[in-house]
């Protein structure tokens, strides 16, 4: 679907996500390297592996994990409020782009949000922070029109019927437990392709969905290098992973 | 300046080098008829761009920001959600917890017990009521005052990020008396009730 701003715009967009997400394939912190890491540095971890040590501490029965959890999570919330506030901002309401969030309604509507998205946590079963990121703008944006729609109801009849949001609310929430274990198993197949280059180009193509050109760019080679990597990488799923068919072929 | 497409990228600039940029100023400098594009836009970025490297500065005022102190003590808790969120929605339905019990009770056909109502919705305030035994009748209930779903009411009492649903805490009451036992105390499932609907 084409997004309002064209060409520009969706290059910009894809080109200012695609320079800064890691590789599959980039240097990540063990499970047992990020366990030991002091509370105190927490403040140097990225926001991907202050989300590993929440999934730890979820996952463990170990009161250490546990305490650690509490802590890169309270960093992850003040490290991710902006965003979740800024979203807010943004929120337009479909078809009625002149009905807004009030100033003074962000912070509430920001922590209802996030509430929202750390309750999908209790479906959650990957360690993905971008599979997380990928609900934001879903739970930001039934959130408010909730919200708005409520507001609205209660001073005229014309405003949107709050119960079709809320169901239609409840149903993408459905939709993002099921996309995020769509992806999350996609990712682990991709993830065993057995050679780095056709294995990156698979997860730039088929997760991020990033044409030849954008994926070389981001890879330091030319879009036909690209492709014969992509080749070898669909040939090898294919061969290991028929039901990716349709996934691959997206 | 007010090309959508600069005003955009500066808004990038501020977000990737931690000024936490408000969104609403970079918008208001568009055309407009390019401010609804613009808003989606920025949106579509902020759903994607990497976490800025905050300074240490800017990083411990974030911690302390009243917003992120209060979630991030719910999501310590292991009282689930609603001690949190049910008083920060009755406030802003500008209500106190008399006026809601009155309207929940209303809302409920239980007329005439509003004290029993309003001692119930203090214990789910507190944290002190097992989410679990509120039925989904009376969450969708009082989801309709409060402008929430009933059904996100109820995953947010369930709601535990790193306990087992432990009940510390609780109170006991021992078994249902009557109407309004049942209704608190029942059980989230109940026969004969709209449950599965969505408020």
């Amino acid at each position: 679907m084409k997004r309002p701003g064209g060409d520009a715009a969706d290059e910009r967009s894809s080109k200012a996500a695609a320079a800064t997400r890691p590789l599959p394939s980039a240097r990540r912190l063990s499970d047992k390297h990020l366990r030991a890491i002091p509370e105190h540095e927490y403040g140097f971890l990225g926001s991907e592996e202050l989300w590993r040590l929440m999934i730890i501490g979820r996952r463990s029965r170990y009161a250490h994990d546990n305490k650690h959890a509490k802590a890169a999570a309270r960093m992850l919330v003040a490290r991710e409020m902006p965003r979740v506030r800024a979203l807010v901002a943004t929120f337009r309401f479909p078809d009625r782009p002149w009905v807004r969030i009030d100033r003074e309604d962000r912070d509430e509507l920001a922590q209802l949000a996030f509430i929202e998205l750390l309750e999908l946590l209790e479906d959650f079963r990957g360690d993905k922070l971008v599979q997380f990121y990928s609900a934001i703008r879903t739970c930001v944006g039934y959130v408010c029109m909730r919200f708005l729609s409520r507001q609205a109801k209660s001073r005229s009849r014309e405003a949107p019927d709050p119960d079709a949001i809320e169901r239609a609310a409840e149903q993408a929430h459905r939709d993002e437990i099921e996309e995020i274990d769509e992806t999350d198993a996609v990712e682990q197949t991709i993830a065993a392709i057995p050679w780095e280059r056709p294995r990156d180009v698979m997860h730039l193509s088929v997760l991020e969905q990033l044409s030849s050109e954008q994926i070389g760019q981001r890879l330091g080679m030319k879009a036909n290098t690209v492709d014969v990597y992509r080749r070898r990488g669909r040939d090898w799923l294919l061969e290991n992973h028929p039901e990716m068919r349709r996934r691959i072929a997206r | 300046m007010t090309d959508p497409d600069r005003i955009l990228s500066e808004f990038i600039d501020a977000w990737t080098a931690g000024q936490q940029p408000e969104p609403m100023d970079y918008i208001e400098r568009a055309p407009a008829d390019a401010r609804d594009a613009l808003a989606d836009e920025i949106a579509t970025y902020l759903a994607h761009a990497p976490t800025p490297d905050y300074s240490a500065d800017v990083l411990a005022e974030l911690m302390a920001d009243p917003a992120v102190v209060e979630l991030s003590n719910a999501i310590e808790s292991d009282h689930g959600l609603w001690p949190t969120l049910l008083p920060r929605l009755r406030r802003r339905a500008s209500l106190d917890r008399a006026e809601l019990a009155a309207r929940l009770a209303a809302g409920l056909g239980i007329e005439g017990r509003e004290a029993d109502t309003e001692k119930y919705l203090a214990e789910m305030e507190q944290g002190t009521l097992d989410p679990r035994g509120v039925s989904q009748r009376a969450l969708n209930a009082l989801g309709r005052i409060l402008g929430v779903g009933g059904q996100a009411l109820a995953r947010a009492g369930d709601f535990q990020l790193f306990n087992e649903p432990a009940l510390s805490g609780v109170t006991l009451h021992g078994e249902p008396r009557d109407e309004v036992d049942i209704l608190f105390r029942g059980g989230r499932e109940q026969s004969g009730e709209d449950g599965h609907e969505p408020v």
